[in-house]
């Protein structure tokens, strides 16, 4: 609808032509050139008026002033370097790290699953709580009716561990996966080489074949093209490769370990070695599904209520009543990042937090400055400008700053993210890749607008209340400012100081727990001494164990110690079980035991349990414990005689209660 | 006299029908043919012609007037010519019905 838009220079000569045309026709009737001329004025009426009525018919005049406010903002910017430079860079880091804080939201709690259909996925759990129990795992017959309900596409248990993996250049303890055969087909995710598990296939025992991750590929097999029907053992059982998963390709599990996994093998979970599958045997324990499509959680959580009271009423033997046997469906979004949501949100707050001690001091520092223009805008009100005008200037000046700032913060972000990639902890659910995405970079531009208008308004409030005639009287360039002007300033000094406390002091607790936790004494000497963890294979078919009895396993031990005392460096070495690496076992790897004095009585009827260990002889001399009573084991302790020998501290505590 | 802005945008399609004119000229032209009784403020007239130009139903070029001055000349389009009948009607109709109103008036008094 506008064909051109007519310059105003056009409409001024206009204008002037007007002019001229009546004035010659004032002439010819008769006035003088002078007379001619003001009268021709006068009956046009205001020309200044006409001009800018003109100019500002044009819609796009909004557009101008932005333009206008913009340039004179980065004038005004130019001209303080050492106030835009501190500007920027306050900004550039509270919004680049709240961005990068946000990023690493996006990619562990905003879309957790990278996999088709994620919102599909659920996990199966057992509930019983009846008795009190949660998530006991499920059995094989349980499985073969969740898979023939029909309220699944597909039903996969997961089982696994860690194994030996021999038959490869260098052998290595890798964590595997068993799963059944239709685990990737419940996860949507087809392999970068080979083929994946059959989902038809139905084979009760383990199938021979194993697909494995694009990282076991390139770190044992050097990436070799020819991977496919190539043969390793696990535990000392051979299996077939049939596949590799695609590069960046993670499990959905709860811990970094089991997102890591690099094996995977099929099995039926019905044959040897797993216990025969009787409905009561809940050995399963972890069971992942694919809701079919069309049908949401809730809907099948219904459906499959229903199936369990059937089944319920079917087998009253194996689900007596006052369990109340329960199935639950938990989308596998929550087993994947639940208990890590609440930290990162935390953090965002801090970050947060920093972000907004930084806008309080932009603020305050704009609101020095503005205080030193106070002229510039009282005069500029003097001559008419609108307040509004004035406001929405400071405004733009506020969020040119802002976004200054918001570019420097990212460019250094992209630069710096490989390292920062490098620092962030092992145990955050990141299945997909931390990246900069357009949902980040919306955030940060929500971050950049909301933070500029915040310190583009501080002065810009305090314009409109000018007071112009004192202002205008005052013969000084700058001043610091009216009484309201310092209130203000005081309050953000104020609050920043408060903000930042808190920070600090909240830093300062984490970093006294953590010198704390570096004090601990550990009651044995850990300098130069190494622990070297080493698992005997547990293959598949138990009789083909070789070290199946103590005897067996005690000819290896001690030629483990024999050759170990040789090797050069190694000035003693001991054996013992994985509880005896102080501090270097979990909770499930004790083995505690009731312990019985003779000749005391017990109290109750449990006798106190306590975690026992078992060591050669060498163990107490080489971690360098202190020996309070008694003597420590020699080579006659064997299994003719046993001797026990317990923890100082413990044992005498105990015996202090009797 | 003062004139209603929808009253100014008829006058002025209404004095074009008799040819293109400038700015200057159509300011003329109103006053002379309404015998000095409607005296319209020239800066007035000129946010008038731009909006005619907007909605284009006048259109507008630079020319050369009667005594050899450079003036931009205005002239009435199709559409134009479309817009003064119907703005012509409308002015009929609202100055007979006024007319109807106080003629009755008169009666009664």
């Amino acid at each position: 609808m506008f064909p051109h838009k007519r310059k105003s220079e056009d409409f001024t000569r206009e204008i002037e032509s007007h002019l001229q045309l009546e004035t010659e026709r004032l002439q010819e009737q008769g006035l003088s050139e002078r007379d001619a001329r003001f009268a021709a004025r006068r009956s046009f009426g205001n020309v200044m008026q006409a001009e800018e009525r003109f100019y500002e018919s044009s819609r796009w005049l909004w557009w101008d002033h932005l333009w206008q406010d913009v340039r004179y903002g980065l004038r005004m910017l130019r001209e303080s370097p050492g106030f835009t430079a501190i500007a920027v860079l306050t900004i550039a880091l509270g919004i680049g790290a709240t961005t990068a804080i946000f990023s690493i939201i996006d990619a562990a709690l905003l879309h957790p699953l990278p996999y088709p259909h994620g919102e599909q996925l659920v996990g199966v759990e057992d509930d019983l709580p009846g008795v009190g129990a949660q998530d006991v795992g499920i059995s094989v017959p349980e499985w073969q009716d969740l898979q023939r309900s029909g309220i699944f596409e597909y039903v996969s248990p997961i089982g696994g561990g860690d194994v030996n993996l021999t038959g490869v250049s260098q052998p290595a303890r890798i964590r595997f996966l068993s799963v059944a055969p239709n685990y990737f087909a419940v996860l949507g995710v087809k392999p970068q080489l080979g083929r994946g598990f059959n989902p038809e296939d139905h084979t009760p025992g383990f199938t021979l074949e194993v697909l494995i991750s694009d990282g076991l590929w390139k770190r044992a097999f050097g990436a070799d093209p020819g991977i496919l029907g190539k043969s390793l053992r696990l535990d000392n059982d051979l299996y077939r490769v049939i596949g590799v998963m695609p590069a960046g390709y993670h499990d959905p599990g709860r811990t970094a370990q089991d997102r890591n996994i690099e094996i995977w093998a099929a099995s039926g979970f019905a044959g040897a070695p797993a216990p025969p599958p009787l409905r009561s045997s809940h050995f399963l324990p972890e069971t992942i599904a694919r809701i079919k499509a069309g049908l949401s959680i809730t809907a099948a959580q219904s459906r499959l209520d229903a199936l369990v009271a059937a089944l319920q009423k079917q087998f009253p033997a194996e689900y007596p009543l006052q369990s109340g046997w329960r199935i639950r469906l938990v989308p596998l979004k929550e087993t994947v990042v639940g208990n890590v949501r609440q930290s990162l949100l935390m953090l965002l707050g801090a970050v947060g937090l920093v972000l907004l001690i930084g806008c309080v001091s932009v603020a305050n520092l704009l609101l020095a400055r503005a205080s030193a223009r106070e002229r510039e805008m009282a005069i500029r009100q003097a001559l008419g400008a609108a307040r509004k005008r004035l406001i929405s200037q400071l405004l733009t000046e506020g969020l040119l700053l802002s976004l200054l700032g918001a570019s420097v913060g990212l460019a250094i972000l992209c630069c710096a993210k490989a390292f920062l990639l490098q620092i962030l902890p092992e145990s955050l659910p990141l299945l997909n890749e931390v990246s900069i995405n357009w949902a980040v970079l919306l955030f940060a531009l929500a971050a950049t607008l909301v933070t500029g208008t915040i310190f583009g308004l501080a002065p810009a409030l305090q314009t409109g209340r000018l007071n112009l005639i004192p202002i205008l009287k005052r013969q000084g360039r700058g001043s610091t400012g009216s009484g309201e002007q310092t209130r203000m300033r005081r309050a953000l000094v104020v609050t920043e100081f408060a903000l930042s406390l808190v920070l600090m002091i909240a830093a300062g607790l984490l970093l006294r727990s953590f010198a704390d936790l570096l004090n601990v004494r550990p009651g044995f000497k850990p300098q130069n001494v190494m622990a070297v963890r080493t698992w005997l294979p547990v293959p598949n078919d138990p009789t083909t164990d070789i070290y199946g009895t103590a005897a067996q396993e005690a000819l290896l031990l001690h030629e483990i110690l024999r050759r170990g005392a040789t090797l050069p460096g190694v000035k003693e070495i001991a054996i013992g079980d994985v509880a005896a690496i102080p501090l270097g076992h979990s909770r499930k790897d004790l083995n505690p035991g009731p312990l019985i004095l003779e000749g005391h009585e017990t109290e109750g009827e449990q006798p106190p349990l306590v975690d026992r260990s078992v060591v050669t002889p060498e163990y107490f001399h080489l971690l360098g414990m202190t020996l309070l009573r008694g003597r420590a084991f020699s080579e006659s302790d064997d299994d003719n005689q046993p001797r026990c020998r317990g923890n100082q501290r413990g044992l005498r505590a105990e015996a202090l209660a009797e | 006299m003062e004139l209603l802005q929808g009253t100014l945008d008829l006058l002025i399609l209404r004095t074009l029908i008799f040819g293109a004119q400038h700015g200057q000229g159509i300011a003329r032209a109103i006053r002379e043919t309404s015998e000095e009784e409607l005296l319209v403020e020239h800066g007035a007239l000129y946010p008038a012609l731009q909006r005619l130009e907007e909605r284009g139903w006048i259109s507008a070029k630079w020319g050369v007037s009667s005594n050899n001055r450079k003036a931009r000349f205005y002239t009435l389009t199709a559409a134009g010519r479309k817009q003064l009948v119907k703005e012509t009607n409308k002015w009929e109709r609202l100055t007979g019905a006024i007319a109807r109103i106080l003629g009755a008036e008169g009666e009664k008094s």
